[in-house]
């Protein structure tokens, strides 16, 4: 679905992203992780396509994001920020509503109500949003991209999510993650995610990519990525490993007293 | 967090409008009631005072104050920030400067150009001023409190520059200059009805068709950008727009403060801040206030009057006074 070539980014002499290059497919959740700083939140958004790099390409089913016409980009791809605050008093449902801006009045109150359902978001669609808790405004933005992404048939989309759980309670991490599993596989959901929580990351990633000063150092399955010498080599912490009790597929880290 | 539907207020807006336009009608300087109207015949110079004086005037606050008060709303939702006023931010000061310049060096032109003249003045200086205060706010450190205080230095400097230019005009400019800094609507004419209207109904238009972006807006630049919205051009599209409003009411009527800055919060309070009914409401709610406080400062001390503009200063300041407080 997505394609980057040598991404390369950075400001005078300063490289934040260097020479990047991935490929996220449609069906498949991928969660980027590595420490402050490595140039994640930068790196999402040269995916995104809303900062253009130095060098380097982005294709997006096989075209270049810039080529994208914008309003056709926005029914196909998306973006979860870290934060996004409001200054005037607009309810949940409004918020919400704003996600289908590039589609007018098609398949309004249906989609609205589906990804409400979905995100656990009903018992307050008629609050003031800055009224609500970090946890609960992260749950209305997370119903706004799927609002945005929310097509009758299901077709090839891709979302991007910079840190969507990191002030949801361990409740909605599950829901919001399992959701988003379940997305990928029954509507052909490219799932692209930043997360801090290597455990949750464990849990769900089809593919892990581990990055450290704007270079990717390490990716693929999750038993392959979270190893205690790469864990130890690139965050400098001491962990131990073990496996989960119910999929010995699935690593989880421990950290060390 | 609302108290009542955006189309039930728009409509008492509405109503309320029209009782004020009845009412400003029947009141003045000169008693003139409906009745003694429509008992006389058209060529007595009673009708005459009433349409070619009254009537223009009641029009002009009411289109000033549809374009003052919806002018401060999109100003504030593009900076996000209730306290985004176009007198505050120094807007109708760049606008005024460029006036007090045309009525001290009048080109010469058939009359209704020079109205327009003067228009375009104003715009030029209101548009200048919106896109100085534009860049700044682009910077990453800018905030609140830097925007008012960037505010508070553009209208020092061209105070002081009025200042100046009031120094050298002669005694029928420094009164012309001096009465239009206040604010005033005295010089109703349908000339300058026919102009203003033809300037800022447009533009009232232009913001009402961009109120559904401006929303999208709110979310922030990166997130609007994601749902497909051209962020640059609809950014610079509002600006335009705010300064042919503001632009044309500082030429019209002077500087008549805080109206852009109390209406859109007491719309706001009672229907929140979908701009698809918050301008609309704004410009209603503008006009009832600013014909009602016309037709105040031309009844209180007649025969002669107040400035309007001290007037809604007068109400505006403490507003804004608990605005800031209350914020704390």
């Amino acid at each position: 679905m997505l394609t980057a070539k040598n991404l390369t980014f950075g400001y005078g002499s300063r490289m934040i992203i260097n020479d990047v290059s991935l490929s996220i497919n449609a069906g498949e959740i991928v969660i980027i992780i590595g420490p402050n700083g490595a140039g994640k939140s930068t790196l999402l958004r040269l995916l995104t396509g809303y900062q253009k790099p130095l060098s380097g390409e982005c294709y997006l089913q096989g075209r270049p994001v810039s080529q994208w016409p914008q309003k056709q980009l926005a029914k196909i791809r998306t973006v979860m920020l870290q934060q996004s605050q409001l200054t005037f008093p607009f309810k949940v449902k409004e918020v919400i509503a704003m996600g289908r801006a590039p589609y007018g009045k098609m398949h309004f109150d249906q989609s609205i109500h589906e990804v409400m359902v979905q995100t656990d978001c009903l018992q307050f669609a008629d609050r003031d949003y800055r009224g609500l808790s970090g946890g609960e405004q992260q749950r209305v933005q997370l119903a706004r991209v799927l609002a945005q992404l929310w097509q009758p048939e299901p077709n090839e989309k891709l979302l991007f999510l910079d840190e969507p759980t990191s002030a949801l309670d361990l409740y909605h991490q599950q829901h919001t993650l399992r959701l988003l599993k379940q997305l990928a596989v029954k509507q052909q959901l490219a799932v692209c995610c930043i997360l801090h929580d290597l455990n949750l990351a464990a849990l769900y990633a089809d593919k892990i990519i581990l990055v450290n000063q704007g270079k990717i150092v390490e990716q693929g399955a999750p038993t392959e990525v979270l190893t205690v010498e790469n864990i130890h080599r690139w965050y400098g912490v001491e962990i131990g490993i073990f496996n989960h009790p119910h999929h010995t597929s699935i690593p989880q880290i421990y950290l060390n007293p | 967090m609302r108290k009542s539907s955006p189309q039930i207020l728009l409509l008492g807006l509405f109503a309320l409008l029209l009782i004020l336009i009845i009412y400003s009608a029947n009141s003045g300087a000169l008693k003139l009631s409906f009745t003694q109207l429509m008992s006389m015949s058209f060529d007595d110079p009673l009708w005459n005072i009433w349409c070619n004086i009254r009537l223009p005037r009641i029009i002009l606050a009411v289109v000033v104050g549809m374009a003052l008060a919806s002018a401060g709303a999109v100003m504030q939702g593009l900076f996000r920030n209730p306290l985004a006023d176009p007198g505050l931010l120094g807007i109708s000061s760049g606008a005024s400067l460029m006036v007090g310049i045309t009525i001290l060096f009048p080109a010469v032109f058939p009359p209704i150009m020079m109205l327009y003249g003067k228009m375009v003045a104003a715009f030029a200086g209101s548009l200048f001023i919106c896109v100085l205060i534009y860049l700044y706010s682009l910077n990453e450190q800018c905030n609140l409190a830097k925007m008012i205080l960037l505010g508070v230095a553009i209208n020092a400097i061209i105070g002081a520059v009025m200042g100046g230019l009031s120094y050298i005009s002669d005694e029928s400019q420094l009164r012309q200059l001096s009465l239009w800094s206040m604010g005033h609507l005295g010089k109703g004419s349908w000339d300058l009805v026919f102009v203003s209207i033809s300037l800022i109904f447009p533009a009232l238009f232009g913001v009402i068709k961009l109120a559904h972006q401006l929303n999208i807006l709110q979310l922030g630049d990166e997130d609007a950008h994601y749902l497909g919205i051209n962020v640059e051009r609809i950014k610079r599209y509002l600006l335009l727009l705010c300064a042919v409003l503001i632009g044309t009411s500082v030429a019209v009527s002077g500087i008549i403060a805080f109206v852009g800055l109390v209406v859109p919060h007491m719309i706001r309070l009672q229907i929140g801040a979908n701009h698809k009914w918050l301008i609309p409401g704004s410009a209603l709610g503008g006009a009832c206030l600013l014909l009602l406080a016309d037709t105040l400062a031309r009844t209180l001390v007649a025969p002669t009057e107040i400035p309007v503009g001290l007037l809604t200063s007068l109400i505006g300041g403490p507003y804004f006074l608990w605005l800031i407080l209350r914020h704390k």
